[in-house]
C-alpha cells in the first residue's frame, strides 16, 4: 500500500482473502497478474477502511415545486444519479424538498405513507447511497408530520418527525401538522446520526439530546425564508441558523450538515446557504447563497473524537443534573414566585 | 427625536433579492414581459430598473398615463426613465376617459378625480397585460400601503409587487444604487393628482418622520408608551396607528361572511403557487 495509511478501525489481513482468491482461480497466476490483484485489494481493503471513517457527503440545495411531488421526485432521482457519479456515500436534500414549503390546507393532499410505492421505489433507485429528504408523513392514525426521511440499501430507514413547529409571523405551522414528540437517532455506516428540522435547530435542547443520544452526525434540513435585511450583508433570517449551527458543533462536538432551500414561494425568497462544519464549528463546505447548487463535501468523522478530546464537553454533560434541574424547575414553576435578588430585600 | 432607527439596507443584498423573485416569480408564472406604470417618479423608476435587471429592457413596457391636471414635468421624467434604462415607454394621456366618465358633472371633487385616475390607470395596464401578455406589475412602497396611500383596486392593483417591503428611506438608498437619475431621485415624492400635490404636504408628516416610526410601530412592536419614549408625539403616534388601521381593507381581501367550513379569505389556505 502506497501513500498516507489510514488508520483501520479493524485490523484486516489482505492475506487470507486473496489466498481465496487465488483458490477460486485454479490457473496459475503470473507473477505480474498476482501482483496487480494485490494492488487492487490492497486499494479496496484502503477504501474500506477509510470509509468506516470518512464520509463522502452530497448536497443538492434544490427548489421544490410546490405541490408537484413527481416533479419533485424526478428532481430526487436526477440528484441521486448525480450524487451517485460523484461516488457520494449520502445525499442531502432540504426540508420537504417532496412537497415544497406552503403546503397550507393542502397538506393532506401531499400525505405519504411510509410504505408509499413512491418512497420505496425512490429508496430502491438510491440503492447503496444514503439519502436524507423532506417529506409529509401521513401517519396510520391519521396525523399528519413534517418529517425528514433517511433511505439506505433499497428501504426507508428513518423518520424523524419535526418537533418544533413555528407559529409565528410568517409560520403558521402548527395549524397544519402535528408536532413530533421524540428525537429518533440511528445508526449508520458512518455513525449515529441525528435529523432536525429547520426551526428543531433553534432549540438548543434538541442537538444537546442528540449528543447524549450518541450522535456524532447532525443533519438540519431546513426551509428557511430570507428576512430583516440590513446594512454591510446582515440578513437576521440566516444569522440564527449560522450561530446555532457553530454552536452545536464546537459545544457539542457534532459534525453538523445545514441543508436549506432555495427558491421562491409567494413572496418568501429561501436563502440557501448551505454549510457543513466540523466537530470545532470550521466550515468544510459551503454552498452560495439563494441560488440552487450542489456540492460534495469530504468529511472526516474521527474528527469527532478528537474534538471531543480536546473539548470534552460530552464527558461533561452530565445528564442526570439536567434532568433533575428540569424535573426540579418544572415541579417549582407553578409554585415558586420569583426570587428577590440576595441584599436587595 | 431621541432615538433613529436604523433603516439602512445592503443594496446589492437587496436587488439581488429581488432580482431573484422577479425571476423566479415569472417563470412561476409563465409570464417574460412586464407592463407597469411610469409616473416619473422614483417608486417606478426603480420598478423598472429592477424588471429590466430580472427580465431585460426588451421584455419591460412602460405606460405614461397623465391626466388633465399631471404636471408636464412628470412626463419628462418617465420619458428619462425610460430612456436611461432603455425600455420601451407608451403614452396614452387619460384626459378623454376621465372627460367621458364625468361628462357634464360640475363639482367632482379631488379625491373622487384621483381614485378615478388611478382606475383608468388600472384598466390601461390591465388591457395592456391581457392584449400583450405582460404581467402588472406594482409599485407600491411600505410606507404608502401601511399608510393607506393608495387608490383600492387602482394603483394597489397588480399581480406583483418588488418594492411593496421597502419604506421610502430605503427605497431611495436602492434607487441610486441602480443608477435611477439623481433627479428622479431628489424630486419631493407626489401622487400627481393635481399641480402642487405632494404626498407629504398631503399626509402631515415627513416620510423619513413616517418611516422612523413605522418601523418601530410595525417591523420592531414598539408599544404606544415606548413610541413616545423614542421622541415621537403621541398624537402623530394616535393619527399613524388610526390610519394604518382605518386602511387594512386596502391590504385585504374583501371581507366575505362565514356560512360554510371553508371560505375564501378567512380559512380557505391555499398557496397562490402551489403547483409552481
Amino acid at each position: 500500500m502506497t501513500g498516507k495509511r489510514l488508520v483501520p478501525v479493524v485490523e484486516l489481513d489482505p492475506g487470507p482473502v486473496f489466498a481465496e482468491i487465488g483458490a477460486r482461480h485454479s490457473e496459475a497466476l503470473s507473477r505480474t497478474e498476482k501482483s496487480r490483484c494485490l494492488a487492487v485489494l490492497d486499494m479496496t481493503v484502503a477504501l474500506w477502511w477509510s470509509n468506516m471513517k470518512r464520509l463522502r457527503l452530497a448536497i443538492d440545495q434544490m427548489a421544490p415545486v410546490l405541490g408537484d411531488i413527481r416533479a419533485n421526485l424526478a428532481e430526487h432521482r436526477e440528484a441521486i444519479a448525480w450524487a451517485k457519479r460523484q461516488k457520494a456515500d449520502l445525499l442531502v436534500f432540504p426540508e420537504l424538498s417532496l412537497t415544497g414549503y406552503l403546503v397550507r390546507g393542502m397538506v393532506a393532499h401531499v400525505g405519504m405513507a411510509r410504505d408509499d410505492p413512491r418512497l420505496i421505489r425512490l429508496a430502491k433507485e438510491a440503492g447503496e447511497l444514503g439519502v436524507i429528504f423532506g417529506f409529509v408523513e401521513k401517519a396510520p392514525d391519521g396525523q399528519l408530520f413534517n418529517c425528514a426521511g433517511y433511505i439506505k440499501d433499497g428501504a426507508l430507514r428513518a423518520v424523524q418527525h419535526k418537533l418544533f413547529l413555528p407559529n409565528y409571523g410568517m409560520f403558521d405551522e402548527k395549524r397544519f401538522f402535528a408536532s413530533g414528540q421524540r428525537i429518533e437517532p440511528f445508526d449508520t455506516p458512518w455513525g449515529r446520526m441525528g435529523l432536525l428540522i429547520c426551526f428543531d435547530m433553534l432549540h438548543p435542547a434538541v442537538a444537546y439530546l442528540h449528543q447524549q443520544a450518541g450522535v456524532c452526525l447532525l443533519i438540519t434540513i431546513s426551509a428557511a425564508p430570507a428576512r430583516g435585511v440590513g446594512p454591510d450583508g446582515f440578513m437576521a433570517g440566516a444569522e440564527g441558523f449560522r450561530i446555532a449551527q457553530r454552536a452545536n458543533s464546537r459545544l457539542l462536538g457534532l459534525v453538523t450538515v445545514y441543508a436549506n432551500r432555495v427558491g421562491t414561494e409567494e413572496g418568501m425568497i429561501y436563502w440557501g446557504g448551505s454549510e457543513v462544519l466540523d466537530p470545532f464549528g470550521q466550515p468544510l463546505c459551503s454552498l452560495p447563497e439563494y441560488d440552487a447548487a450542489r456540492a460534495i463535501c469530504e468529511i472526516d468523522l474521527e474528527a469527532v473524537e478528537r474534538a471531543r478530546t480536546l473539548f470534552p464537553h460530552l464527558k461533561e454533560g452530565r445528564p442526570d443534573f439536567v434532568l433533575q434541574e428540569m424535573w426540579r424547575l418544572r415541579m417549582s414553576s407553578q409554585r415558586d414566585a420569583p426570587r428577590e435578588p440576595p441584599g436587595e430585600v | 427625536m431621541v432615538a433613529r432607527a436604523d433603516l439602512t439596507l445592503d443594496p446589492l443584498l437587496t436587488v439581488g433579492m429581488l432580482t431573484i423573485f422577479l425571476c423566479d416569480q415569472f417563470a412561476k408564472k409563465g409570464y417574460t414581459d412586464a407592463v407597469l406604470g411610469v409616473s416619473g417618479g422614483v417608486d417606478s423608476a426603480v420598478g423598472v430598473a429592477l424588471l429590466v435587471n430580472a427580465l431585460g429592457a426588451e421584455h419591460v413596457t412602460g405606460l405614461a398615463l397623465p391626466a388633465e391636471e399631471s404636471d408636464p414635468q412628470s412626463l419628462v421624467d418617465a420619458e428619462l426613465v425610460a430612456k436611461t434604462f432603455g425600455i420601451r415607454l407608451i403614452v396614452q394621456p387619460i384626459g378623454p376617459v376621465i372627460d367621458a366618465l364625468y361628462g357634464d358633472e360640475a363639482d367632482v371633487d379631488r379625491i373622487r378625480l384621483g381614485n378615478a385616475a388611478a382606475r383608468v390607470r388600472m384598466i390601461r395596464l390591465f388591457d395592456y397585460s391581457q392584449k400583450h401578455r405582460a404581467l402588472v406589475v406594482g409599485t407600491s412602497n411600505k410606507t404608502e400601503l401601511l399608510l393607506g396611500y393608495g387608490t383600492w383596486y387602482g394603483d394597489l392593483a397588480c399581480s406583483l409587487n418588488p418594492i411593496g417591503d421597502l419604506y421610502k428611506t430605503q427605497l431611495r438608498q436602492i434607487a441610486d444604487f441602480l443608477g435611477v437619475p439623481q433627479r428622479v431621485i431628489d424630486k419631493p415624492p407626489s401622487a400627481d393628482l393635481w399641480p402642487g400635490q405632494t404626498d407629504e404636504g398631503e399626509l402631515g408628516l415627513s416620510y423619513d418622520e413616517a418611516d422612523q416610526l413605522l418601523f418601530l410601530m410595525v417591523d420592531r412592536d414598539y408599544s404606544f408608551p415606548a413610541l413616545v419614549e423614542a421622541g415621537f408625539a403621541p398624537d402623530l403616534v394616535r393619527r399613524v396607528f388610526a390610519l394604518v388601521a382605518a386602511t387594512q381593507f386596502k391590504r385585504s381581501l374583501p371581507t366575505i361572511a362565514k356560512i360554510g367550513m371553508k371560505t375564501v379569505g378567512i380559512d380557505f389556505h391555499l398557496a397562490r403557487d402551489w403547483g409552481r
